[in-house]
């Protein structure tokens, strides 16, 4: 465990003390995996952009906070999410996360969705996870992709958990929807 | 929890789903970033120095006039208690008067203490004391310059060295005289 949490200590220490190609090459480690959270989370390269450029200023800015109590890539993920959220949050983006309408809903994390006649390739995945609404689309893809429990992303979004839950399970279902209707299509 | 397929899919596929590259060009933007924010503490840091340098200086020169100032007064506090005690004509007179009586019969009683230096040695002690009370009173006359019974002290004081003088000089003056009649009686 140590040696994961250590795997770029000497560079992070370099990066500390402000060396630039130090810095650079933790760019280059991080800079693919954050962009892409950034594209699912913010569906827009511009703004996807945007959001790596403040994320890796503020990484950079707070790297002396970071005391290796996790990995660095978990911190630096929870830097990039948080400037999305935020972001969506002052752009006022609807992100459909009403509590009222998952009240019952709970057991449905268990439930389990039926791909099994589906044909799934990354690509087409993909554009169904682009068309989802915002709510489920951050919550989808926070949870199946980057790997957040719904407790965790229940605290990021200042919702409850059943409602990430329900949410997750919404996804899914809308996925499975538009994957079947994509399929209709084209055999038509 | 069982994985449904497209669950499935999305673990085994994860790396895939990173499909896009920021624009190349973002680390300039990052890093020039970084350098603003660098000089801007830099600058914050110099800034806080003249700051902390100004204080210093001002905190010194304040302590330096105060020291000045509180020499000032001490010597003036000083010499104003000394200008009261002058000031008080009585005592003033007194002391010219007791000092020139004692200095007369200090020069008699010397040559005569030659051949007694027991006695001297007992006047000295007793003269010792008289004068640290001396000092005592002249002390107790600062704290309350306008006590008359302190000033009484001091004059009787004056006067108890003067009689012990006087008594001594006669006793000794006695004791010649008995003594040279028997050296004559002798010679006879």
């Amino acid at each position: 465990m140590k040696v994961q949490l250590d795997i770029h200590k000497d560079l992070l220490e370099l990066c500390k003390a402000g060396n630039e190609k130090a810095q650079f090459r933790l760019y280059n480690l991080y800079a693919k995996a954050m962009y892409n959270i950034c594209f699912r989370m913010m569906n827009n390269r511009e703004e996807a952009e945007d959001m790596l450029q403040e994320a890796f200023a503020e990484t950079f800015q707070k790297l002396n906070t970071f005391r290796y109590e996790s990995t660095f890539g978990a911190w630096i993920k929870r830097i990039v999410v948080n400037k999305c959220i935020n972001r969506l949050k002052k752009k006022k983006v609807e992100l459909e996360l009403e509590e009222n309408i998952h009240d019952n809903r709970e057991e449905e994390e268990e439930e389990y969705v039926d791909f099994e006649n589906i044909k799934l390739n990354v690509k087409n995945v993909y554009n169904e996870i682009e068309k989802l609404p915002a709510g489920y689309r951050i919550i989808f893809s926070l949870y199946i992709l980057e790997g957040y429990d719904h407790k965790e992303i229940a605290q990021i979004l200042g919702i409850s958990v059943s409602t990430s839950k329900t949410q997750y399970y919404r996804a899914k279902l809308k996925i499975k929807e538009q994957l079947i209707e994509r399929n209709e299509a084209r055999q038509a | 929890m069982k994985q449904d397929k497209l669950e499935k899919f999305l673990t085994e596929n994860r790396e895939k789903f990173d499909l896009y590259d920021p624009d190349p060009e973002l680390w300039d933007k990052i890093n020039q970033e970084n350098r603003k924010i660098l000089t801007g503490r830099i600058k914050w840091r110099s800034l806080l120095w003249k700051v902390a340098a100004v204080a210093g200086i001002f905190m010194i020169s304040f302590l330096v006039f105060e020291l000045i100032h509180f020499q000032e007064l001490k010597t003036a506090w000083k010499t104003g208690k000394e200008k009261k005690e002058l000031n008080i004509p009585e005592l003033q007179e007194a002391s010219i008067y007791y000092s020139s009586l004692i200095q007369s019969q200090m020069q008699k009683v010397q040559p005569l203490l030659s051949t007694y230096p027991d006695l001297g040695s007992e006047l000295n002690r007793d003269f010792s004391e008289l004068d640290s009370i001396c000092l005592e009173l002249k002390q107790d006359l600062k704290d309350n310059v306008s006590n008359q019974e302190v000033i009484e002290a001091l004059i009787q004081n004056y006067r108890i060295k003067l009689t012990i003088l006087e008594d001594l000089v006669n006793q000794l003056e006695k004791s010649d005289q008995i003594q040279s009649k028997k050296n004559t009686n002798y010679d006879l």
